[in-house]
């Protein structure tokens, strides 16, 4: 899943390890969502959205679910 | 210092105190091992200085990592800013993900091979063959038993709107 974490960090002048302590998690997560391998809970993704006050829709792009066929 | 820092110190308080009791254990058996004071019984020579080296490296092992293990939360419990640091790893999603995956994939896997290792073994060896025997089914049954706690665990009740 794309994120707009990696530019809301560097608006913000955050490294990986302090957007990671704000949130509650290690800097190897935020690293592995930023590049989409993994995909935030809905609580952390909460927290990330919260943290920069924005919404989940703001951060997280969620074209790629919508566009997939339900099976 | 919140309440979830503070049960995360209580938490490692008993850690230490379980790990210190290990390694005492650990460092008794080691010592009784290099004394010889508990001999390996085997007919084979060469067998059994393999089986007590074998038991010794463990040991040895065991000791490093419990040593290791006791630093880190002495360390962790004087300092928050490593106490917060342990706990996010800890409790990091990613990382309990990825041991599910793992727990997941090892234990079915494991059960598979030691099943084949055991008919193979039926060819050879009686006392090995019911030891593999043995240890298969406890892997099996553990995991059935852990598959309906947390199956149950998970599992919501039906209200009667549902039904």
């Amino acid at each position: 899943m794309k994120t707009k974490i990696k530019e809301l960090r560097k608006q913000h002048k955050l490294s990986q390890a302090e957007l990671a302590d704000a949130v509650g998690t290690t800097r190897q997560t935020i690293t592995s969502i930023e590049v989409g391998k993994y995909t935030a809970s809905l609580v952390l993704a909460y927290k990330i959205a919260h943290y920069f006050n924005l919404t989940i829709e703001e951060v997280f792009d969620f074209h790629e679910i919508d566009e997939e066929e339900t099976l | 210092m919140n309440h979830k820092l503070l049960k995360m110190k209580t938490q490692l308080e008993a850690r230490t105190k379980r790990l210190l009791g290990l390694t005492a254990c650990t460092l008794i058996f080691l010592c009784a091992s290099v004394s010889g004071a508990i001999p390996v019984h085997t007919g084979n020579e060469n067998t059994a200085d393999f089986i007590s080296g074998f038991q010794m490296g463990l040991l040895c092992a065991l000791l490093i990592v419990f040593t290791y293990k006791l630093m880190t939360y002495r360390k962790a419990l004087t300092d928050e800013k490593l106490l917060k640091q342990l706990y996010y790893k800890e409790n990091d999603e990613r990382e309990c993900y990825i041991s599910q995956q793992v727990g997941k994939s090892s234990m079915s896997i494991t059960v598979i091979v030691m099943l084949i290792l055991t008919v193979i073994a039926g060819y050879f060896h009686e006392v090995v063959f019911f030891t593999m025997l043995a240890a298969t089914v406890l892997q099996a049954l553990i995991q059935l038993v852990l598959k309906f706690y947390y199956t149950n665990r998970l599992s919501g009740k039906e209200t009667e709107e549902a039904l």
